[in-house]
């Protein structure tokens, strides 16, 4: 019985921790939704607060990844570059792997055009270029789509000559090569 | 009285007169008679043979010296110098006072040189002449020179010689000097020049003027000026011991080519007596137009030792038209003339917007110059500022000679000959080699305002040979050339282009270059009956699609042409033709490495049967069809991770009708698996 004491003690410790962590998660998961929801409603300022305030406190989350994409997307469309640079620079070096590192890069090239940053521009649009080592045997073109946490739906499509990125159907930039 | 007065003053007159003629007359014997004795002592400093015409003393205190020459000792015994009058003024408060014969002024009038010669003799009695000078008496003396002519080489046209002027005056520590020098024409004939018959122009004296005083070791300069229509420079500084330390500036006009008609560089009493006369003023040459200067040499800072025969230039620094230049080296002044230079101009450490794209030039220079010809080794290296938006991006031109022959007997032709030449050019992203073994070229230097050069050359086991042109009357400088070469060993051609060493076979092709209205090469070249052996792309498909044949590929024609331009480098009507493999297209390399290209590839059906990889798609091929099977395909991207378009033909149809789309799928996706694997 004496022997039985820890064992005990450890196992309420345990469901103690995993009782916390649940609730922690829950509580991130909660936010992120609330996030969403806001974005879904067009509330892009109060879903921009949820998301900050999701990667201030769950920098490790799963949803980080979009969370920080979003906010970096955010920025963009307020035009404080110089943030946008920011969250999608370390969006770059946070997923380098991401299938949505391309987009990233775009946002960076329009921004680079936009400062009149030429030679920063055209590195970009090499790193894009070399992004992908496309090959077309059958088709003539290829398609990368993403949906945003802030509901925007971005789509690349490649050619064998040049890539075309668009934003809820507009054109947002090309790249010829 | 007033008689007897007179009678007096006649009579001391007619004494004075005996006494002086008596005295001249006992000079002029003892002059005649010490000839012999003046001509033993010249031969205790010079082994030439001296002589002298006549040797005369005219009252008060005047030695006139007629026909005077210096000859060779031996051979022909030609004169290396004549003077056909020499007056030698004495110092007559010496010659009464002290009774004591000291010269205080020379006069030469029309002295004459073989160029030639003087210089041998120049160059044999160089320290003798300075042991001479050493040891004349430190007194006031004037030296002048009139008229003096300096003769070419004797096969040179006699009509055209070196005209010259000198004057020298010191007094105390004081040293001045001044005179001109300038190419004329004897007599008045007339020349042809173009519809026109004109006078022959004589050239624009350069003159100079120099000021110094004496120094217990030497002399400080305190003014040297050179100048000329299109020249003008001033120097000043000091020698003490073997040092001279000069500092200084100059400018020039270097697309001046003189004056119409003749220039009075010759000093003619008569012609300013009778100028004065006529109330004209005695001519002056004009000054520089600083408005057509284009060569500015500003900032002259250089130390020389002269360690005789050995001159070494410790430091030489200058600005060329703001481009700071620096020398050092050494020039032994033996037979032959030794010379070791290193010239180098840094735009970087200048701090200064450099020209062009120029960053840095080096010059080395090692060898001997014998009869005006100079042989030797050396390199030239150009490095240039990395550009950003052009391509190709020159980073650095590097050319090694071995055996350089440079001579100018020719001049304005300058022949040229070199045992090796080594081309090495460093661009952003590749290395290029060359070398040209026994190289032969004709520089021609007469028009100021454009140089050519033609050239010949042995080049890996055939020939190169062209031309090239340069336009200075621009800066930079338009630079325009075109090269032919034949027979060359195509593999051996891996330093220019690495892909060249899996191609075997003589080629042969002509280049084109320009650097205006905007930087191109361009040209064509062909292999005939060669072979390609493991060639990367048709090494690739035989190993991916197990076609051993494409291994070695023997072709009967492999041609393209060429282009590389401030926008990229691109092979175009690119053709291959073999048995079994044919190919054609074009490839471009643009700015940032970004590729181009449409190629059609055909592969013989007997060929794609090697494959059991191709096997399945031959079946899908119409039956019975062509020969071959075209592949038509474009590249695009980066070069390193090039885009890939199986663009449409029959074959492609063929193999679409008869696949469903899942399978096409499934075959694109095992291509990007694959080209992943790669990556």
């Amino acid at each position: 019985m004496r022997n039985m004491k820890p064992k005990v003690l450890f196992a309420a410790a345990m469901l103690v921790s995993l009782f916390l962590g649940i609730c922690y998660a829950e509580e991130g998961g909660r936010l992120y939704s609330s996030a969403l929801r806001e974005a879904r409603s067009g509330n892009k300022e109060t879903a921009f607060m949820h998301f900050r305030s999701f990667l201030a406190n769950y920098p490790d989350s799963r949803y980080a990844r979009d969370a920080l994409f979003a906010t970096g997307e955010y920025y963009f469309l307020i035009s404080d570059y110089a943030d946008s640079v920011q969250a999608f620079t370390r969006y770059l070096d946070d997923y380098p792997d991401s299938p949505c590192v391309s987009f990233a890069l775009v946002y960076l090239l329009k921004i680079a055009e936009k400062r009149g940053e030429e030679s920063l521009a055209s590195d970009l649009k090499k790193k894009i270029a070399t992004l992908r080592q496309m090959s077309f045997l059958f088709r003539e073109s290829k398609e990368y789509k993403y949906r945003s946490a802030l509901f925007r739906k971005h789509k690349a499509v490649y050619y064998i000559d040049r890539a075309e990125f668009y934003i809820d159907g507009e054109l947002f930039a090309k790249i010829s090569y | 009285m007033r008689k007897y007065l007179t009678k007096v003053a006649l009579f001391l007159f007619l004494i004075i007169l005996l006494i002086s003629a008596s005295a001249s007359i006992v000079c002029n014997i003892i002059l005649a008679k010490s000839k012999n004795t003046v001509l033993e002592a010249s031969n205790k400093y010079f082994p030439q043979k001296v002589s002298i015409g006549n040797l005369l003393y005219l009252p008060p205190c005047f030695i006139v010296i007629t026909d005077a020459s210096m000859a060779e000792a031996s051979g022909k015994k030609e004169n290396i110098i004549s003077v056909p009058q020499a007056w030698i003024r004495l110092s007559l408060l010496e010659l009464i006072a002290r009774r004591r014969a000291s010269i205080s002024g020379i006069s030469l009038y029309r002295p004459q040189a073989d160029y030639p010669r003087l210089r041998e003799f120049l160059k044999e009695n160089f320290e003798r002449i300075m042991e001479f000078i050493k040891h004349l008496p430190k007194q006031d003396i004037k030296i002048s020179i009139k008229e003096a002519e300096l003769r070419p080489a004797q096969n040179d046209d006699r009509e055209h010689y070196i005209a010259a002027n000198f004057f020298l005056k010191i007094r105390g520590n004081s040293v001045s000097a001044k005179g001109s020098a300038g190419r004329n024409f004897r007599g008045t004939s007339l020349l042809r020049r173009g519809s026109e018959i004109k006078r022959p122009e004589a050239g624009v004296p350069l003159r100079f003027v120099f000021k110094g005083v004496l120094a217990d070791s030497g002399i400080s300069i305190e003014n040297l000026e050179l100048m000329r229509e299109n020249l003008y420079a001033k120097f000043w500084g000091d020698s003490a011991g073997n040092i001279l330390s000069l500092n200084g500036f100059g400018f020039a006009n270097t697309f001046f080519t003189g004056r119409d008609g003749y220039a009075r560089a010759a000093f003619n009493i008569a012609g300013r007596l009778k100028d004065a006369l006529a109330g004209r003023a005695a001519p002056r040459y004009p000054a520089i137009d600083l408005s057509k200067v284009n060569l500015y040499v500003l900032d002259i800072n250089c130390r020389i030792n002269l360690l005789l025969p050995r001159l070494r230039i410790e430091r030489l620094s200058f600005s060329l038209n703001n481009n700071p230049v620096s020398v050092q080296g050494s020039i032994l002044f033996s037979r032959p003339v030794g010379i070791g230079l290193a010239v180098s101009s840094n735009q970087a450490e200048s701090g200064k917007a450099p020209v062009e794209n120029l960053k840095k030039v080096d010059l080395r220079l090692q060898g001997i110059l014998e009869n005006s010809a100079f042989t030797g080794n050396g390199m030239l290296s150009l490095d240039f500022i990395k550009k950003k938006k052009a391509s190709p991006p020159l980073e650095r031109l590097k050319l090694g000679f071995k055996g350089l022959s440079v001579n100018p007997s020719g001049y304005p032709r300058l022949k040229l000959s070199l045992k090796g030449l080594s081309l090495f050019c460093l661009t952003e992203s590749n290395i290029y080699r060359m070398f040209l073994d026994g190289m032969n070229a004709l520089v021609y230097l007469q028009n100021e305002k454009s140089k050519f050069i033609e050239f010949n050359s042995k080049l890996y086991g055939g020939s190169v040979n062209g031309w090239g042109r340069v336009d200075l009357d621009t800066f930079p400088p338009r630079v325009s050339s075109a090269v032919r070469f034949r027979g060359v060993d195509a593999n051996k051609l891996e330093g220019l282009l690495v892909h060249l060493s899996k191609v075997y076979g003589r080629m042969y092709g002509q280049a084109y270059f320009s650097s205006y209205p905007r930087l191109i090469l361009n040209g064509g070249m062909v292999v005939e009956n060669g072979y390609l052996r493991d060639f990367e792309f048709f090494k690739w498909l035989s190993e991916t699609f197990s076609l051993p044949s494409l291994r070695k590929i023997d072709f009967t024609k492999l041609s393209s042409n060429f282009t590389v331009n401030d926008e990229g480098a691109g092979l175009h009507e690119l053709k291959l033709n073999s048995q079994d493999v044919n190919l054609s297209g074009y490839f471009r390399l643009g700015a940032d490495d970004l590729v181009s290209s449409k190629l059609s590839l055909s592969l013989s059906r007997e060929l794609l049967k090697e494959s059991p990889k191709f096997a399945p798609l031959l079946r899908l091929a119409a039956d019975p069809g062509p020969a071959s099977l075209a592949f038509n395909f474009q590249l695009s991207g980066v070069l390193d991770a090039m885009n890939f378009q199986w663009l449409s033909s029959d074959f492609k149809k063929d193999v679409q009708d008869a696949i469903p789309g899942f399978i096409e799928r499934k075959i694109e996706r095992s291509v990007e698996d694959l080209i992943e694997s790669v990556q």
